[in-house]
């Protein structure tokens, strides 16, 4: 298989005040990294999860690599052709095969377009005047379990979960390669939720579709992806084959982050690992392992020297001084 | 047994332009001093009707069709406006689910902490001040001399949710209504609220009403659980009851959804087919009827009745008898 999607060393930088605030503040570096030395690749039919809390950057991520903010470092090629440095234009060709589902199903729909439109926008746009767009709005809606009777609907007579099949359609309008799904569960009841996701499995199955998924959720992504990264301030602290990195994570956070999600069971009481205090602000990374501000385990070491990206025997890569080592309890 | 809160046969109807919204119907459940009750049910099922109930504070359009909302044995939706203020905030607390949002931004913490208390004339500024700042210390925050003087942006999500609980349980109210507190914050600070809650309630003994779509977290912190669908009780029962011995349809099907409680990784993940009812329009009989699998004669006929499963545990299903 060959790598759809090739990241290295990606940085997104964010201006925090202007040039003269700076000044006057005395602030020698007015900038955030919110994504800072990402690197990674996509093989085709796969799917990979971003997985973080809020403010971990991948969202960011995600949108960079559609060229929706503009990375200021590294590299991204998609299907072989470098895009970092591309212009507006030079980019519209590839955004016909990297399509985007926003957050929010809703809002991410213009309210006051009716879904034939929101399904034939992207072919206005990109041109495709030949297309016949009422058999492609058909068609597509076809492909989400919808039908031609949602044609006059606006966004706001939609359920949460016909707006997001309608999101889904829409992202699939142009037959991409590359599906960029920012939190695609968000705000769904569970018995809705999985109506979407198997709905985005059977797309994968049939269309050979390569998914992106960002979430926070943490019962999600282990069913529906391949492989997963976890983020934490800008950076992966652990990528690895999803099974293997909830069965047997070697980052503190990343066993943090499993352990804190609740068991739907009155007898089953976690092993909780605490994390104490919240996430720091970019603005003030810590020094040494960013990590160690928070991390139950942290020693000397954590505290002065960056850990570097280190290859374990099971495929994970980690960015920590000490892996754990034994597996978690829960060995499902 | 000696209850908090009761709601007894409340229904509940919405005068809307587009009909009569029957958003709760027969609800009856109890909150028992010092017990943690849960309410799990997806949206639109009445969680947020039923807590305005509970606090009399449903919208104007609200019908009450019949029953009570007793707390602490007088009908609170019989109650002057008068009396309703002396118990929001001093008898019943409730913490929302936005932390970003629930605190008046224009205030200081220590001005929002000390209006709380603004009945209690025997105690001083002063006192009032030390209450705030102990309670603070009690949920957490670090430094609360120093950070009661701050207004809410200068705090972080959880740090505010935190701050929203202090105030909820300031006065010692008999009754806690949570609803949704975890959902806009992150999971790690999620655990951490948690905690806090169930540490606060062995300290405090305060009855929780707390009202989440999140069974992970009513399995952890919840004695009783209350499963809602559509604007009726459908089963309701001690926690374990309700996690290993399902007996309503919806139930089951609610906890087989739910991916954290799928062991072996899956792509094809069991959902609920259909959609929630229109509640202008209900169908006939049993309301869960048009999505259950085991729909059989007797559900189209008529609603069924709650029946008891076990002590404490009762469910509105038709597999358990007729009527």
């Amino acid at each position: 298989m060959t790598e759809l999607l090739t990241v290295q060393d990606l940085v997104v930088r964010f201006r925090t005040m202007g040039l003269f605030k700076a000044l006057v503040r005395g602030v020698r570096d007015p900038f955030i990294d919110a994504v800072l030395g990402v690197s990674f690749a996509m093989k085709s039919g796969e799917t990979f999860g971003l997985v973080g809390e809020s403010g971990s950057g991948k969202t960011t991520l995600g949108r960079a690599i559609n060229g929706l903010v503009t990375a200021q470092a590294g590299s991204i090629r998609f299907d072989g052709q470098e895009v970092l440095d591309l212009g507006e234009k030079a980019l519209k060709p590839i955004r016909r095969d990297v399509a985007m589902m926003f957050q929010d199903p809703v809002a991410s729909l213009s309210p006051r377009l009716t879904v034939r439109s929101l399904l034939t926008e992207p072919f206005r746009i990109h041109g495709l005047h030949d297309r016949d767009l009422n058999g492609e709005a058909r068609r597509l809606l076809g492909l989400v379990g919808l039908n031609e009777s949602f044609f006059g609907r606006y966004p706001h007579e939609l359920s949460g979960g016909q707006a997001r099949r309608v999101g889904v359609a829409r992202a699939l309008s142009l037959s991409p390669k590359l599906i960029i799904a920012d939190e695609p569960t968000a705000g769904l009841d569970v018995s809705v939720q999985g109506e979407v996701l198997n709905l985005m499995a059977r797309l994968q199955r049939e269309l050979g579709l390569t998914y992106l998924v960002i979430t926070h959720n943490l019962p999600v992504i282990r069913h529906i992806s391949d492989r997963i990264a976890i983020m934490y301030l800008g950076r992966f602290v652990e990528t690895g084959p999803t099974g293997t990195v909830f069965r047997r994570p070697y980052h503190p956070y990343t066993k943090a982050l499993i352990a804190a999600v609740p068991e739907p069971d009155p007898d089953r009481r976690r092993e909780i690992i605490k994390l104490t205090g919240e996430v720091p602000s970019l603005a003030k990374r810590p020094k040494g392992c960013e990590f160690h501000t928070r991390c139950p385990f942290a020693q000397v070491k954590c505290r002065t020297e960056t850990p570097q990206p280190q290859q374990m025997a099971d495929g994970h890569w980690v960015r920590c001084h000490f892996p754990l080592a034994a597996p978690t309890a829960d060995a499902a | 047994m000696d209850s908090v809160l009761s709601l007894r046969n409340l229904t509940v109807d919405f005068d809307t332009p587009r009909g009569m919204v029957h958003a709760l119907r027969d609800v009856s459940m109890d909150v028992p001093r010092g017990k943690v009750v849960g309410i799990v049910g997806e949206s639109g099922c009445g969680k947020s009707t039923l807590i305005g109930a509970a606090m009399g504070l449903l919208a104007n359009n609200a019908v009450v069709r019949g029953g009570r909302a007793l707390f602490e044995g007088t009908d609170v939706l019989t109650m002057s406006a008068t009396d309703l203020r002396a118990i929001r905030g001093r008898r019943i607390a409730m913490v929302f689910q936005d932390p970003m949002t629930s605190l008046n931004p224009v205030l200081s913490i220590a001005q929002l902490m000390t209006d709380i208390q603004y009945r209690d004339r025997a105690t001083s500024a002063e006192q009032k001040r030390a209450r705030a700042i102990d309670m603070l210390r009690q949920v957490g925050i670090p430094d609360p001399e120093q950070r009661i003087d701050h207004y809410p942006f200068q705090f972080s999500g959880g740090m505010r949710q935190r701050i929203a609980i202090a105030m909820a349980l300031l006065m010692n109210p008999s009754l806690l209504i949570a609803d949704e507190p975890t959902t806009a914050l992150d999971v790690t600070l999620e655990a951490q609220i948690i905690a806090l809650l169930r540490e606060l309630h062995g300290k405090f003994h305060t009855s929780i009403l707390f009202v989440s779509h999140n069974l992970g977290l009513i399995a952890e912190l919840c004695d009783e659980v209350v499963v809602m669908y559509a604007g009726e009780v459908v089963e309701q029962g001690p926690v374990r009851a309700l996690f290993h011995d399902a007996r309503h349809p919806y139930t089951r099907a609610l906890l087989e959804c739910d991916p954290a409680r799928i062991a072996q990784s899956t792509r094809q993940l069991p959902t609920i087919p259909g959609e929630v009812p229109n509640l202008i329009h209900l169908p006939a009989g049993c309301v869960f009827r048009p999505r259950c699998s085991k729909a059989f004669d007797p559900c189209g006929r008529n609603a069924p009745n709650p029946r008891p499963v076990a002590e404490g545990h009762a469910t509105r299903c038709y597999l358990l008898g007729d009527d």
